[in-house]
């Protein structure tokens, strides 16, 4: 007996906090751009920062060809950290000085081509855009990457919960992630819920 | 002409899988660039972590693929000159593969390298679903074959007719073992111990004890059993690098009575400092994203479901072939139990009378890179590649051309 009744207080309260603060329930098209960005962490190859950046431990000792290598490491990897195709300012001037540094050594690792060396600062986006430009239109009816990813199930997903892993049967009001149990819920509460909203 | 060396490279996201076709020696080494907190002067090419570099933890990758494709030339070309070392290209030739549907910017790009800056005797890049089905039908002197290739950045489902796409089937899941492991690491993260920065020890965790599950509700009922009759729940000990090398299951919790008091008091004496993981429902939901996409929100069918769904887009007097013919490659069909349940599944979903073969090679992984080494044996394989002198006469051209119209 006394169960349902904890749960009925429990359940007030939680309208209570809800109304107080409803605005910040996620609507349908934020709780989909969270899911997105949530998919697009999972594509990262690191979530720490590289261990050897010259800000972060620079050495003196460091021939200035280790240096000129370091830097354009760096410089091309944070721009291709960034898929929206964007130029970074900060990226223009490491590459002038490297190349103003060059060494016979250097451009060894360099391809010998200059051709080429624009042609590398491009990132997956602007390599899809430019894939889609070239074929128009007709991309709909061709096969190419675009029109060859799989089509949605048919089948309902399995609900996990979000905290513990089993299967779960409810879904926060709040966020949308699943949970199972009230237990859960509370974690989910502490933890995760809107901590790192959109 | 055909019987110049040729090196034959599969040049995967996550590895590269090599072999020179005179020789039986292949080599598998990581395609990344990787930077350790503990080496700070320097990087680790390829395969010199696994000699070089003692202490994996937080590792860092610069990883020359992006989503499957390869986008950043500057650390493929360090890999690659690490992995050429000193093949001579004035005699020797070149198989690479590309991945499916590839961009064509970088596959011109590809040819100009290969040919300009290292100078290669004759290139020839094909993706390796199709040097897979080149194979397959020779084995098993088929004229059908879907090829399944689940790798690091995405799964690929392909039909071939006699060495030759089916376009109309094609499909690709972006689920691969890359978005596999990252996720593991959240959930790992999220629930026992912050694991984010340790990619290599997760997958590594992934790959001793994750599996796939054959009926997901009854596995699901199993890990909610109490711990002491749990046969699901593993204790997995991470790797301190110090005096755990690698990561081993714990043999059963309450190993103590087991009479092997030497070994546990062993264990003990480092109780203290062994980092635990408990694996449980983890074991099996993870892998389950390939089959279901839709747990982690991505609205996508799975592999099964694909499969069904991309053949029955093609002619029906040739869909019985096809379910007769499947081949798994790519490292994620190592996972156990990965087969069974794609039978399992497709058979409640494909008219009865269909029969349904499935096949996968002993090793998955480098099935693609054996293929190829057949392909550049066959005394057509003149047909196939681009010669030096070929190229300079006609360019970029005759490599799209010869490449697109091969199978």
């Amino acid at each position: 007996m006394e169960q349902p009744q904890q749960r009925l207080t429990r359940q007030t309260k939680e309208n209570l906090s809800s109304t107080s603060s409803s605005s910040r329930i996620l609507d349908a098209s934020a709780r989909a751009r969270r899911t997105q960005k949530f998919l697009e962490s999972l594509e990262q190859d690191n979530f720490h920062d590289d261990p050897t950046e010259p800000s972060s431990s620079f050495d003196p000792t460091l021939t200035q060809e280790q240096i000129a290598k370091s830097l354009s490491n760096i410089s091309a990897f944070g721009y291709s950290r960034h898929s929206k195709g964007l130029i970074l300012e900060s990226d223009e001037p490491t590459t002038t000085t490297t190349t103003s540094n060059s060494s016979n050594k250097r451009r060894k690792i360099q391809f010998k081509y200059d051709v080429f060396k624009t042609r590398f600062r491009k990132n997956l986006q602007t390599l899809l855009d430019e894939e889609l430009g070239s074929n128009g239109e007709k991309s709909n009816d061709e096969k190419n990457y675009f029109t060859i990813v799989a089509k949605p199930s048919k089948y309902p997903s399995i609900k996990l919960c979000s905290v513990c892993g089993f299967l779960s049967q409810y879904t926060c009001q709040i966020c949308g992630n699943l949970y199972c149990s009230l237990k859960c819920l509370d974690i989910h509460k502490d933890t995760r819920c809107l901590k790192f909203t959109v | 002409m055909t019987t110049k060396p040729i090196f034959v490279v599969d040049n995967g996201a996550y590895m590269s899988k090599s072999k020179m076709n005179t020789t039986d020696k292949s080599k598998i080494i990581p395609n990344c660039i990787m930077k350790s907190k503990f080496y700070p002067r320097r990087t680790f090419i390829a395969d010199q972590i696994d000699n070089e570099c003692p202490n994996k933890t937080s590792l860092y990758y610069q990883l020359p693929f992006q989503k499957g494709y390869l986008v950043d030339w500057n650390i493929q070309k360090q890999v690659w000159d690490y992995l050429f070392g000193k093949i001579p290209f004035k005699t020797t030739g070149l198989l690479m593969t590309e991945p499916c549907m590839n961009l064509n910017f970088i596959r011109e790009t590809m040819d100009q390298i290969f040919f300009e800056e290292y100078e290669v005797a004759s290139f020839a890049r094909y993706d390796p679903a199709t040097l897979s089905a080149y194979q397959y039908e020779q084995d098993m002197k088929s004229n059908y074959v879907l090829v399944i290739d689940s790798g690091f950045s995405f799964t690929h489902i392909v039909p071939f007719y006699q060495g030759r796409k089916l376009f109309d089937g094609m499909t690709r899941i972006d689920v691969g073992g890359k978005l596999l492991t990252n996720q593991l690491k959240s959930v790992i993260s999220y629930r026992q111990l912050v694991v984010m920065n340790e990619t290599y020890i997760i997958n590594e965790l992934k790959e001793n004890i994750c599996y796939v599950s054959l009926d997901f509700q009854e596995d699901m009922k199993k890990a909610r059993l109490p711990l002491s009759e749990n046969s699901n729940s593993l204790d997995y000990i991470l790797p301190d690098y110090n005096e755990i090398k690698q990561g081993y299951v714990q043999s059963s919790s309450t190993s103590t009575f087991n009479g092997n008091i030497a070994d546990s008091s062993k264990k003990n004496l480092t109780k203290q400092q062994q980092q635990i993981v408990r694996m449980n429902v983890e074991r099996f939901t993870i892998p389950e994203i390939l089959f279901r996409p839709s747990i982690i929100g991505i609205d996508q069918a799975g592999i099964a479901e694909s499969i069904y769904n991309s053949v029955e887009q093609l002619p029906e007097h040739i869909r019985p072939s096809l379910y007769n013919n499947i081949l798994l490659t790519g490292g994620n069909c190592l996972f156990p139990n990965f087969k069974e349940r794609l039978e399992n599944e497709l058979r409640s979903m494909i008219k009865d009378d269909y029969p349904i073969r499935i096949t996968l090679p002993e090793n998955p992984i480098t099935y693609a890179l054996n293929a190829g080494v057949t392909l550049t044996n066959s005394s057509d394989y003149i047909n196939y590649c681009v010669t030096k002198r070929e190229y300079d006469e006609h360019g970029v051209s005759i490599c799209h051309r010869k490449f697109t119209d091969n199978p």
